[in-house]
């Protein structure tokens, strides 16, 4: 508890619960959405879309549209440079994606054609008087399909490739063999996880601007600057820093937004044209019809174990659904196989993950990307065990338990882990003890647990700056700029990077100023907001320059007061000083002022870097948790209420509880609809529930009573012992609820989501 | 959207006239139509909206000569909020406090909650992409395609898409009456089309009021809605019923193209004391005539059943 104090002072910033420096705007609406942006001679951009899975494009005809008044232009893949991109740039050939459909279209929703006129009106009129004819080809819409002999290839322009599997990623610890033949229990379970959909709330949105020069202006709605930028640069032909991106207020991404897009691209190059401004915004139905989606995933998990419980091998075996194009799959496909590692330790493990291509809308990133699967199957063949092996579930857990040290040989180590303290804790709170031994019928209580990235290692984007970096600015009114490309996107990392920065230099948030996320104005680079990352990654950046700003500052303290060299220069309450002569100090603002005089004029900036170094292949650090669930189940409509969810969390340092709870209760809310209502109605690759009617996201009064607990850890490697509290949290209710489900009903859930009808489907209630 | 002309009416008449040049639409509080208008479902698009809610005098609840009576612009809070429904016409108040979200019963009038268009994803989906039976089509899609929230006692004009409405069982199991601008017609028989549409109503008639007599004495009503989620949700299926005078009546909705008056189990309870049993009992009967078709039904009629008994024993 220490470590996190600011040793000088009584007034912490770090785990205080400021309050968002963007609340108030967004809470009265002046907030500014790219939506919401217009410019002098803008244009209205409209996509037209695929109507089929699989085809080959043999003729498209624009005339009609390029003839309506009021278009400006119609664009196809043939007028585009013609430049693939795709995020995982280490691997070239994993780059499958160009804004405009070339030869071939291979999802419904695939963008053909774009089109930019003087009101939306026009625009999509337009869009309507093109004609494409299409050659239709077979088509695959499940990982079975696609794998099957004879299966059409997707995607076979791509020389490297041979079948639809487009990535595969292996992991070996041990003997798995000779340590399956030790275990008294052996547990073979194929789990099949559904795709479910983001549902932010702003629909993505873009607006270009062409500059006078040969350079162009892009604000999105995005969770990656940085990578917008390059790949935007690279699908244009332009040097990188000829285009500058801009994220505005972003309403939400859950992984959603951090990819170039075919309307960022579409808009920037029309603009471009036509020398005037672009906007595309997508409508509710695209994005539920044609956006990204969480991957659905076949995993078969063979797990073995004494009959004291003790785990001794695991065999995991994953088929990721990746739609038409790769995406976020790649890591994906390796997070899942990272994540089936987790949580306990496993003296054998083999994993076997493929990404498969099918002419579904492709998966993407999506809160926690893989491992939500990974732990749901995990987690419920804990409580299967347990059953099994008549053991209580937390007491399996917590003798199986990763601790602080722990490793995946080869591939992670772990350098805290709050869990076992985080399974006593949820046990104690939720009396799990007593009343889980004791429900009465048609209830459950249930249990799930989580780990969780706190930023990625593997650098697939391949950049060659740092990936995380500020800059800070002095001013000799006490004030400090904060620079940095991090984006915040409503998860509050505008505020969050502001304590820490006030923390460390010892002086209030509100003397704070931020700039963030303009790829022009703030340092390069930031990956961006993705892996539960920002915290960890540019808080490190932000402790980098604050020690350089504070360097500078103690020269000119120790050569006022002539301070022996063995002082310690503290920064505390807005004030420099000796930290044993606290009287021999000045004001923050007084110690710029004398540097930038001492200087001869020059501002005191600088910058700081971090980036993740011989951390393993992953993470620098892993979060931990575990949940309860109590629910009740209506035995004759087998309807599933969620009373109550009770969890403690090891997130390390809480930098701001506020903002770790509003985490958490958005977590809940994505995990319940995970585990109970939401799912996309598909036929023949075609999204039949494309309106948050039918696309059922758990409304306020389905949300269950919570409490929770933060466990903390001191995390060596994080911004005052700080990990992720972003997408973790998001993964332990789906196992839970299942757990509880199974309490109440025996209905086991192998392939989600649990719906009233498979309840009593289970129960017997449907037999006639 | 596509631009349409929009008047603020003051009369009834002023709408009557409007209407008959089949290009107009009425709008009361909007809640299906903007929808419908937003997403294009239908094969016409209207050049003109004439506004109901500017026409004085229709938005009132007030109890005359032994019944009940609602202005047709009534919104569905203040019949949710009104205390002479909740204690007599216990069943209306309760189903208009389900209906979707406070702001849409802040926004809904109870003449549009029983007038909406039927609730099919074929049906409904933008841009007129299925033109479907109940359009005047020749296809009804959810034949062959996803039904599983369809009718599960049979089509009707070759469509399958159920009626949503929450208030339109209690007002049936009320007993209650359809006033328009020329006739009074049963609620039973205000959903009995034959044609492409959804009531009874035709192009230029307008509802002005709903008339429910008073419960005979002893009488009770309740409804209950089952849904996926607590709010928002149409019904997956609802289920009114009144006991207590003579007659009892039992509505469910959303199980076929119009409610359905579940008579086998109205003579099941007949004269019978309100026991678990007894309930069970007519819970079977009022899915009685439930077909195989489609899959979904046996889920649906375990619902079906369930609310059945469940809304009489509410009543013990």
């Amino acid at each position: 508890m220490t470590n996190k104090q600011n040793p000088d002072t009584q007034q912490n910033v770090i785990g205080r619960s400021v309050p968002r420096v963007d609340a108030p705007h967004k809470a009265t609406g002046k907030a500014l959405y790219t939506a919401d942006m217009k410019l002098p001679g803008m244009l209205y951009g409209k996509l037209l879309r695929s109507p089929v899975p699989h085809a080959r494009i043999l003729n498209i005809d624009v005339s009609k549209a390029s003839s309506l008044p009021g278009v400006k232009d119609v664009i196809i893949g043939k007028d585009t440079p013609g430049i693939k991109y795709g995020n995982w740039r280490l691997f070239p050939q994993t780059q499958d994606e160009f804004p405009l459909a070339m030869e071939k279209v291979r999802f419904i929703g695939d963008e053909v054609a774009a089109v930019a006129a003087i009101d939306p009106d026009i625009a999509e009129e337009a869009v309507g008087l093109i004609r494409v004819d299409y050659e239709e080809l077979p088509a695959v819409f499940s990982v079975d399909e696609a794998l099957a002999p004879g299966a059409p290839l997707i995607h076979d322009e791509i020389e490297e490739l041979e079948g639809n599997i487009s990535i595969d990623r292996n992991i070996d610890v041990g003997d798995l063999e000779a340590a399956f033949a030790r275990a008294d229990l052996v547990l073979d379970d194929t789990f099949t996880l559904h795709a479910v959909s983001h549902a932010y709330l702003e629909p993505c949105a873009v607006l270009a601007q062409p500059d006078t020069e040969d350079r162009l202006t892009l604000w999105t709605s995005t969770q990656t600057p940085y990578i917008v930028q390059c790949l935007l640069a690279s699908t244009l032909g332009l040097p990188e820093n000829h285009v500058r991106v801009i994220k505005p207020h972003v309403g939400g991404g859950f992984g959603g937004k951090m990819e170039l897009r075919p309307w960022d691209f579409c808009a920037a190059f029309m603009a471009r044209r036509t020398g005037r401004p672009v906007k595309f915004v997508l409508s509710r139905t695209e994005e539920l019809a044609t956006g990204r989606r969480r991957h659905a995933i076949k995993i078969r998990s063979k797990v073995g174990f004494k009959k004291d419980g003790t785990l001794v091998a695991k065999d995991f075996e994953a088929y990721l659904d990746g739609g038409a194009y790769n995406s976020m799959g790649p890591t994906a496909t390796f997070l899942c196989g990272n994540f089936g590692a987790m949580l306990y330790r496993y003296p054998a493990y083999r994993y076997r993950g493929y990404h498969v291509y099918t002419n579904n809308p492709p998966a993407g990133a999506m809160r926690g990307f893989g491992a939500p699967q990974a732990m749901y199957v995990s987690e419920t063949q804990m409580n299967i065990a347990a059953k099994e092996l008549d053991i209580d579930p937390i007491d399996l857990r917590l003798k199986n338990a990763m601790v602080t040290g722990d490793a995946i040989e080869g591939v992670t180590k772990i350098s805290s882990a709050g869990f076992v303290e985080s399974l006593q804790k949820v046990a104690e709170m939720s009396g799990w003890k007593e009343k889980h031994a004791a429900m009465p019928p048609n209830k459950g209580m249930g249990i799930g647990c989580y780990s969780f990235i706190s930023g990625g290692v593997f650098n697939w984007f391949n950049t060659p700056y740092h990936f995380s970096a500020c800059e800070v600015r002095a001013y000799d009114d006490g004030t400090v700029h904060l620079l940095t490309m991090a984006s915040d996107i409503g998860q509050g990392s505008d505020t969050i990077l502001r304590q820490i920065l006030a923390q460390s230099l010892g002086i209030s948030v509100e003397n704070i100023r931020i700039t963030s996320a303009d790829t022009t104005m703030t340092p390069k680079a930031d990956l961006g907001t993705w892996g539960s990352r920002v915290t960890l990654m540019n808080g490190n950046a932000i402790l980098d320059a604050a020690r350089k700003i504070k360097e500078n500052l103690a020269q000119i303290v120790s050569l006022k007061f002539n301070l022996n060299v063995i002082h310690e220069i503290a920064f505390a309450d807005g004030r420099v000083f000796a930290k044993l002569k606290p009287e021999r100090g000045i004001s923050f603002a007084e110690a710029v002022a004398m540097w930038v005089t001492a200087n001869r004029g020059r501002e005191l900036t600088v910058r700081g870097y971090y980036t993740p170094r011989d951390k393993g292949l992953t993470t620098p650090a892993y979060s931990f948790g575990a949940q309860v669930a109590e629910i009740a189940v209506d035995p004759d409509t087998g309807i599933v209420t969620v009373e109550k969810i009770t969890t403690a969390h090891d997130c390390g340092t809480v930098i701001n509880p506020m903002a770790v709870e509003g985490q958490l209760e958005g977590s809940i809310q994505m995990g319940l609809g995970y585990v109970l209502s939401e799912k996309f109605v598909m036929r023949d690759g075609k999204t039949l529930n494309t309106t948050f009617l039918d696309y059922k996201i758990p409304s306020a009064e389905d949300m269950p009573q919570i409490e929770s607990c933060a466990i903390e850890t001191y995390e060596p490697e994080g911004p005052y012992g700080a990990k992720e509290a972003g997408e973790g949290l998001a993964i332990p209710t789906a196992p839970a609820v299942a757990h509880a489900v199974f309490e109440a009903t025996g209905y086991r859930c192998k392939e989600l989501p649990i719906t009233p009808e498979k309840i009593l489907r289970a129960t017997g209630k449907l037999m006639e | 959207m596509k631009p349409f002309n929009h008047t603020n009416a003051t009369s009834i008449a002023e709408i009557k006239t409007a209407l008959a040049d089949g290009k107009t639409t009425l709008i009361a509080g909007g809640t299906d139509l903007l929808g419908t208008l937003k997403d294009n479902i239908l094969r016409d698009y209207p050049a003109n909206v004439i506004n109901i809610k500017t026409v004085p005098g229709l938005d009132y609840i007030k109890e005359e000569n032994g019944m009940l009576k609602i202005g047709a612009t009534t919104r569905l809070a203040d019949i949710a909020a009104n205390e002479t429904i909740q204690k007599k016409y216990t069943a209306l108040a309760q189903a208009a406090s389900r209906v979707a979200s406070p702001h849409i019963r802040e926004m809904g009038t109870i003449a549009g909650n029983i007038a909406q268009l039927h609730r099919c994803w074929y049906l409904r989906k933008p841009e007129n992409r299925f033109d479907c039976k109940r359009k005047g089509g020749s296809t009804c899609f959810a034949m062959q395609g996803d039904n599983r929230y369809h009718s599960i006692l049979g089509a009707e004009g070759g469509c399958l898409a159920v009626n949503s409405s929450d208030t339109a069982p209690a007002l049936i199991a009320l007993n209650a009456k359809i006033v328009t601008d020329s006739r009074t017609i049963d609620a039973e028989k205000f959903f009995e089309v034959k044609k492409p549409g959804n009531t009874v109503l035709e192009k230029d008639e307008i509802i002005t009021e709903i008339q429910i007599p008073e419960p005979p004495k002893g009488a009770k009503s309740a409804f209950i809605k089952f849904a996926f989620r607590k709010s928002i949700d149409f019904p997956i299926v609802n289920c009114a019923v009144m006991i207590g005078g003579d007659n009892p009546r039992i509505c469910l909705n959303a199980v076929a193209p119009r409610p359905y008056r579940a008579v086998k189990a109205e003579e099941a309870i007949k004269g019978k004391s309100i026991t678990e049993e007894n309930a069970a009992a007519a819970g079977e009967a009022a899915v009685a005539e439930v077909k195989s078709f489609p899959e979904a039904a046996m889920f649906k009629k375990q619902i079906a059943k369930t609310l059945v008994k469940r809304a009489i024993l509410s009543l013990a």
